[in-house]
């Protein structure tokens, strides 16, 4: 009997290891998805990576070519990475500044070069707008734009990147439509 | 005569051959000069084809520090050190902010901008230029590499023979880099070169010294170019050892000229640490001096930026202090009135958040930051404050 549960737990760890990874889903309509403590729309035809937990991750063509990711915090969690304090009262430009930060701190391979930062509304709060540009190490040249606000309690990151060649400039008008979607739930 | 088995007479020939065959394949003379520069077996030219391709990928991107002038005078100070190697030995300026230098094979040395911003003069620099250069002439990645190969070979062998425990241990030195012993040789190389080169050696000292206590006040790992020499403290003993033996006779600190030629790539690698969140390495640059060499007067509007993005009790204080010192210091400097803006800002003072964004503006109309400032004075002209 005891041998049998130690043959049955030994046959379930292999199957759990042997068991695939959670594949991409397609996203076939034009889906509202809701976060803990938002909700946003995803477009139809993009592809969702049910793998990352700690963001939204949306993709059309793959993530070495373009990629949206939203991410929500606490202010404490927010720029844990960087030992970055955010607060409350953070202004819009703060925020900006911490974000732009744990951006180069992600791509420290690469050189992050700001090419714009600007006070954005989004969805009812003020908030930032970042535009930067960076090169891979195999000199691929990437380009992306950041919007951040923060509430009283959390801080919310919607990032876009693509290809500067090509797909950076195509996808665009779909990451402004997903950050007009943007809303805070429980407001 | 005692007879010994025939397995363990061939282990031991095995054994003695390899000693021997090491021995001679690890015999990497050191380049004397100019004249004998040059690639002397295949593992040697992979390395600095390998040497070449990096300096070639690396000058097609960003990071190479755009400053002529600035790599002209490291150039000289190289070229003081190690006057037998004119033209061989090529040095640039890495845009970087750990402190880091490496030498290449090729003779390519490349030192990163923060590790250039640390140093108060020519003489400081000088001995990482010349530690630098000193794996090159000494062909320390030749060493190296073949020096694992046969630890490689001699360990098999010896496993063979019966010890097994050899190969792991000496697979493993191997793969760290350089090993103390070889940073100790570079060290003595580069400070018999400060001295021939007419240079003051106890700025040697200084500059370790200051490395040593920024790693340790960082409280993390030892900065990458550490990571593999000596600790920086036995290091720092190491070269006062060195000036025991060897009296120093003083010589030049080249600190004017140094102070000037650095001046914007200081300011730069600080802006760099500040935006990316790095402030202790600011506030233990300029936390503890009322004139830091080579800084300009509104240093302390930096000091103060670091206090503020370190927020812990009593920063907030601290980062005001060091703007209205700034202001008073330097009040033509604009991006200090933003500062204190956006202080007042966060303090609900509406009329000096005004005050102090105005003449930011005024001060600084192109600035880039520009429209958060109008956004700011629209709020408060509107009575909201954010």
């Amino acid at each position: 009997m005891k041998r049998n549960f130690l043959l049955y737990c030994c046959l379930m760890q292999i199957l759990v290891a042997c068991a695939p990874a959670p594949s991409w889903q397609v996203i076939h309509e034009t889906e509202v998805t809701s976060g803990a403590t938002y909700q946003v729309v995803l477009p139809a035809g993009w592809m969702r990576n049910p793998a990352n937990k700690e963001a939204l991750f949306i993709s059309l063509d793959g993530p070495a070519l373009q990629g949206i990711t939203i991410q929500e915090a606490s202010h404490h969690e927010a720029f844990k990475k960087i030992k970055g304090i955010s607060t409350p009262d953070i202004l819009p430009s703060e925020l900006a500044e911490l974000t732009l930060a744990l951006t180069k701190n992600e791509f420290a391979a690469s050189r992050v070069v700001l090419l714009k930062n600007t006070p954005a509304l989004v969805a009812g709060h003020q908030g930032f707008r970042l535009h930067f540009k960076y090169e891979t190490s195999k000199g691929l040249d990437y380009e992306g734009i950041i919007t951040g606000f923060a509430t009283s309690e959390q801080v919310y990151i919607i990032k876009y990147y693509g290809t500067s060649l090509h797909y950076f400039p195509r996808d665009l008008p779909v990451y402004e439509e997903v950050v007009q979607s943007f809303q805070v739930t429980g407001e | 005569m005692r007879q010994y088995p025939p397995l363990c007479r061939l282990r031991v020939s095995l054994l003695v051959l390899v000693i021997v065959l090491s021995a001679c394949a690890t015999s990497v003379k050191p380049y004397n000069s100019i004249e004998n520069v040059q690639q002397t077996n295949r593992t040697d030219v992979r390395l600095w084809a390998l040497a070449d391709k990096f300096d070639e990928e690396i000058s097609h991107t960003d990071r190479i520090y755009p400053d002529m002038e600035l790599q002209a005078y490291l150039q000289g100070i190289i070229d003081r050190l190690y006057p037998d190697f004119l033209g061989s030995i090529r040095i640039q300026v890495f845009s970087a902010t750990s402190l880091n230098a490496f030498a290449l094979p090729n003779g390519s040395i490349y030192i990163h901008t923060a590790l250039l911003a640390r140093c108060d003069n020519e003489a400081q620099v000088a001995i990482i230029l010349g530690h630098e250069a000193a794996h090159f002439v000494d062909r320390h990645s030749l060493r190296r590499v073949e020096h694992a190969k046969n630890s490689t070979a001699f360990a098999n062998v010896l496993t063979l023979a019966g010890i097994p425990l050899a190969g792991p241990l000496l697979s493993i030195s191997s793969m760290l880099g350089y090993s103390q012993k070889t940073e100790s040789t570079a060290d003595r190389i580069s400070y018999e070169r400060m001295i021939l080169a007419g240079y003051d050696t106890q700025e040697s000292v200084k500059i370790f010294r200051r490395l040593a206590e920024e790693t340790k006040n960082m409280g993390k790992k030892e900065p990458f170019f550490f990571s593999t020499h000596p600790r920086m403290v036995e290091r720092v003993e190491s070269l006062n050892a060195m000036m025991k033996g060897n009296p120093p006779p003083g010589g030049d600190i080249g600190a004017e000229t140094f102070l000037q030629k650095t001046a914007v790539v200081r300011i730069a690698s600080m802006e760099e640490d500040l935006s990316m969140n790095r402030y202790k390495s600011v506030i233990l640059l300029l936390g503890k001096s009322d004139s830091p060499p080579g800084y300009p007067e509104y240093f302390k509007y930096y000091l103060g930026e670091a206090y503020r993005l370190r927020n812990n009790a009593g920063d907030e204080e601290q980062a005001l202090q060091a703007y209205q010192e700034a202001v008073v210091a330097a009040p033509e400097f604009a991006p200090t009135y933003r500062a204190l803006g956006l202080y007042y800002l966060k303090k609900k003072d509406h009329e000096n958040a005004r005050q102090f964004l105005e003449t930011y503006l005024q001060r600084a109309p192109d600035a880039g930051d520009q429209e958060y400032i109008r956004y700011y004075i629209d709020n408060l002209e509107k009575g909201e404050g954010l």
